[in-house]
């Protein structure tokens, strides 16, 4: 197991350095000159060619291209994340402020998906082509067309028009204040959850009706076991693991692409950041929150392929 | 892997997953959206504030109005001590937390480095200006701030401010005229590696001395008619000597330069809040009436106006237009107003590229373009005044709106100017139309890309023939391409720090001037603004407008769609200042006579 978790470490590092090279060139390549977002078109046409220059210089901007990339990469590996060229403050801050809001949204929405989702993909299963199986199949297909996005502009103008009511704009975490918290997290993460719910009923349905007429659950049914723990101890412990292995991606995804919802409910989330910094040409923030993204990507699946052997007996890693 | 040599078994696991679900059912119930206590205050019934007749203690009555500073810097009489600003209620309240939802986060904290609102509307309530334009009455008067009274030599060139005295910084420094100096010589003549973005309105200034350490000379080399204007900006505000030393002059990087203002720095969090408290220690006793002032950052102008309708912030600076139309719908509850801001909605062309480096066929545009079907499109997404000309409206120099629907390429009948604009295009040899005309527009999504923009392209090619496509970029290539004149036409919302033609035209239109994008010059019309610059009388300035006007309708260094307003909404507990009468953008920005009736 040990040597199992180090080679997957290992082998994620070259993964890694690949797109932070990615990343580094796509920034470089890009037009658009970051003095001149930064200091505005105002200010950078009064500036001296000299004062450019050293603004440019003050972000490392002069160097050689391979010579910039090095340091990134060697600060990353000693902790330093940078400064964002967008009011010099230190990316690992920003990171540690709004990453949580990020990651608590993403993991609602991922307990959402499997509250709404689990139950209504067994129902399907247990009662298949049933009125509730097809209403289940109905709702979960317009789930799975409606972007996120939208049901939450949705969320939030029905709350102001018809409510008076919208979701708390300043940031308040968990441990500061748990009701406002969820106030401004369970519209996005319903947003969200809505959607990933979708994908996991029909996942579960599907995996249930695989598992449903095996021979050991019909042994279980012989022995008189009582339904619901035939369902639940004997069908469902069996057919989660293609849930399990769908809500890791659908996780990963929900950190770095949560956007949208964010930008819907005005939650100052990484995404959120990671789009503006995106159109103010913030390299060091670009980089670092891609970076960050694909390492996130890579322990999720990682832990993903660790639950499989905790869940069935069978897999084993050596 | 074995399941037995972690500490938890699937059993558990899944008993725990049942017992997350049910506890995640019942804290989604708990966060309903009921939320009742963030329900808007209980509707109060007046408005935000009485005009400045129903002023109590602002001296105004010995201060200049901003049309008699136009008109002449007559001398101002003193005010009395105990004459200090404060609202205009009798009954006004002190205490509370005034919520502002407000635009996103600025680059850097230097005003005098900054041209955004991101900068000016949080971080000018910390500090005073010599002058400032009286927030009773919207900004129509000046009056006395950190100078309590000021006089102005016949010849307007010399003016001599008397300083409070007993005034501090927020650091405890005494405030003294060496403290103005420093603040207006690096905003005329900034050290290296400090850019002064509204320079030009103190260039003229020759020197400034200081007979006592309460008294300040401002000598200019030429009479300026704006110049008490310029002083009284939001813009203009008073640093101290030391902060700027400390600094080598740079301010860029420090959120808390102490000011003398009724509001002390608290604390700045990027993308969420900026929070300013009261200063216990201000001059002014009177303000400010609340206690804390918290700005929430709130980049979309949607999650502005709904934090206003639901009640999470009292006042919204620059909302959409949806949200200012539901407000609107509940008078009792919200305050509305579209305020008119200092900036024009324009395209400009490009006068050094075929074919608009023809008047006639700049002009040709200015005549056939409807601006009142334009106007119409846009008001979706934003008001633009029909009506208004090269002067910003509510300017005394700006020409009657009736009497600008009468002239050519402003009125709305348009079968004399679509006639004289097809012989104009014949004329300059493109009577058959053109194609691959590229509209550089700033920005690759809203109102102005999707609405504006595609009407007057279309308007375009209906009237002249003049075939385009738009070209939306990011802000960082934007600009770029402006430099290298990679385009036509561009749209762009330009913008003055005064409502002053010789502030913006200076920038917008004088050769080589800082906002003249499209690279237009015209010696006539140079010539014509250093005459409007230094006019004194207000009849004769008045005159010289008109002529650089008429000259302007017949260059066209840009179309002029007309000046616009922004939306502002507030909760109707939010007293103490004239929204109403408010006539630019960086007039009245320092939030000290806001109180809250609740």
């Amino acid at each position: 197991m040990g040597g199992y978790v180090t080679r997957r470490v290992l082998v994620s590092i070259p993964t890694l350095l690949g797109i932070s090279v990615l990343i580094f060139l796509v920034m470089r390549v890009l037009p658009g000159d970051p003095v001149s977002v930064v200091f505005g078109q105002e200010s950078f046409v009064r500036m001296s060619q000299a004062d450019q220059a050293r603004f440019r210089s003050e972000l490392g901007l002069d160097k050689p291209l391979y010579l910039q990339y090095l340091d990134w990469v060697v600060a990353v590996v000693h902790g330093d994340l940078g400064r964002s060229f967008w009011q010099n403050e230190t990316i690992r801050d920003v990171m540690l402020r709004r990453g949580p809001l990020t990651a608590q949204i993403a993991i609602m929405a991922i307990v959402l998906s499997w509250v709404i989702g689990v139950p209504v993909g067994v129902l399907g299963a247990v009662r298949r082509e049933s009125w509730q199986d097809n209403l289940a199949r109905v709702v979960s297909t317009v789930f799975l067309a409606i972007p996120s996005f939208w049901l939450g502009s949705i969320i939030v103008v029905t709350g102001v028009i018809y409510f008076s009511w919208r979701p708390p704009i300043e940031t308040t975490y968990l441990w500061t204040d748990p009701l406002k918290n969820l106030e401004m997290t369970i519209g996005p993460a319903v947003a969200l959850g809505a959607g990933a719910g979708a994908y996991v009923a029909r996942m579960t349905r599907s995996s249930v009706l695989e598992v449903l007429h095996a021979d050991y659950v019909r042994t279980a049914r012989a022995k008189g076991v009582w339904e619901g723990a035939v369902i639940w101890r004997h069908v469902f412990a069996n057919a989660v693991l293609p849930v399990v292995t769908l809500s890791g991606l659908i996780l990963a995804g929900l950190l770095g692409g949560s956007v949208a919802v964010e930008a819907a409910f005005g939650v100052p989330g990484l995404g959120k950041y990671l789009v503006e910094s995106l159109a103010k040409r913030d390299y060091m923030v670009v980089q670092n929150l891609v970076l960050l993204y694909a390492a996130v990507f890579t322990l999720v699946n990682l832990a993903t392929d660790l639950a499989y052997a905790w869940l069935d007996p069978r897999i084993r890693y050596e | 892997m074995h399941s037995g040599s972690l500490t938890i078994s699937r059993r558990r696991f899944l008993h725990g997953f049942g017992l997350s679900v049910g506890a995640a059912l019942l804290a989604a119930c708990s966060s309903a959206p009921a939320a009742p206590s963030s329900a808007p205050a209980s509707a109060p019934t007046t408005a935000p504030a009485a005009p400045a007749a129903a002023a109590t203690t602002a001296p105004a009555a010995a201060a200049p109005t901003a049309a008699a500073a136009v008109k002449a810097p007559a001398p101002a009489g003193a005010t009395a001590p105990a004459n200090l600003l404060a609202a205009a209620e009798p009954n006004a309240k002190k205490g509370g937390v005034f919520t502002i939802a407000g635009p996103g986060d600025p680059a850097h904290f230097d005003l005098d480095q900054s041209p955004s609102l991101v900068n000016l509307w949080p971080q000018s309530p910390m500090y005073d200006n010599l002058i400032r334009f009286n927030p009773l009455d919207g900004g129509q008067t000046i009056i006395p701030d950190l100078a309590e009274k000021w006089e102005v030599s016949p010849d307007g060139l010399t003016y001599t401010f008397h300083l409070r005295q007993g005034v501090k910084f927020h650091d405890g420094t005494p405030f003294t005229a060496d403290d103005v100096i420093a603040t207006f010589e690096r905003r005329r003549n900034p050290p290296s590696g400090v850019v002064s973005i509204r320079q030009e309105l103190f260039k003229p200034i020759d020197h400034m001395d200081a007979p006592d350490p309460n008294t300040v000379r401002f000598v200019l080399s030429a009479p300026r008619g704006y110049f008490l204007e310029a002083l009284a900006t939001g813009w203009s505000v008073i640093f101290s000597k030391k902060s700027l030393d400390d600094n080598k002059g740079d301010l860029r990087r420090v959120p808390n330069a102490p000011g003398t203002g009724a509001y002390r720095y608290s604390s700045y969090r990027a993308g969420e809040k900026w929070v300013l408290e009261r200063n216990p220690d201000y001059w002014n006793p009177n303000v400010p009436y609340v206690d804390r002032m918290e700005r929430l950052i709130v980049p979309d102008g949607k999650d502005q106006g709904t934090a206003v309708l639901a009640g999470r912030a009292d006042f919204a600076d620059n909302p959409t237009i949806d949200t200012h139309q539901e407000a609107d719908k509940r008078p009792d509850q919200f305050g509305t107003v579209l305020h008119r801001a200092t900036w024009a909605w324009t395209v400009t062309f490009n006068a050094q590229k075929a074919p608009f480096n023809d008047p006639r066929v700049r002009r040709a545009v200015h005549l056939a373009i409807n601006r009142q079907q334009l106007a119409d499109t846009y008001q979706l997404a934003g008001a633009i005044d029909m009506g208004t000309r090269w002067v910003q409206p509510g300017s005394p120099l700006a020409m009657k709106s009736d009497e600008v629907l009468k002239l050519p390429g402003w009125r709305a009948d348009k079968d004399a100017d679509l006639a004289e604009a097809k012989k104009l295009l014949a004329a300059a040899g493109v009577g058959n139309g053109l194609k691959n005309l590229v509209i550089l527009n700033r920005g690759t999504s809203g109102a102005g890309l999707e609405v504006w923009a595609p009407a007057f392209q279309d308007m375009l090619k209906q009237t002249l023939g003049l075939e385009s496509t738009i070209n939306p970029v990011e802000t960082s290539v934007y600009w770029d391409a402006v430099r290298a004149g990679d385009f036509h036409m561009t749209i762009l919302q330009p913008a003055g720090a005064i409502n002053d033609p010789s502030d913006y035209w200076g920038q917008w239109f004088k050769t080589n001037g800082p906002q003249n994008y499209g690279n237009w010059s015209n010696p006539q019309f140079d010539d014509l603004l250093g005459k409007v610059d230094s006019e004194l009388d207000v009849d004769k300035r008045r005159a010289l407008v008109r002529q650089a006007e008429d000259l302007l309708d017949q260059e066209c260094p840009m179309f002029m769609h007309g000046w616009m307003s922004i939306p502002r909404i507030w909760n109707k507990a939010v007293k103490g200042v004239d929204e109403q009468h408010i006539q630019g953008t960086y007039i009245v920005v320092r939030y000290d006579t806001i109180w809250l009736d609740r």
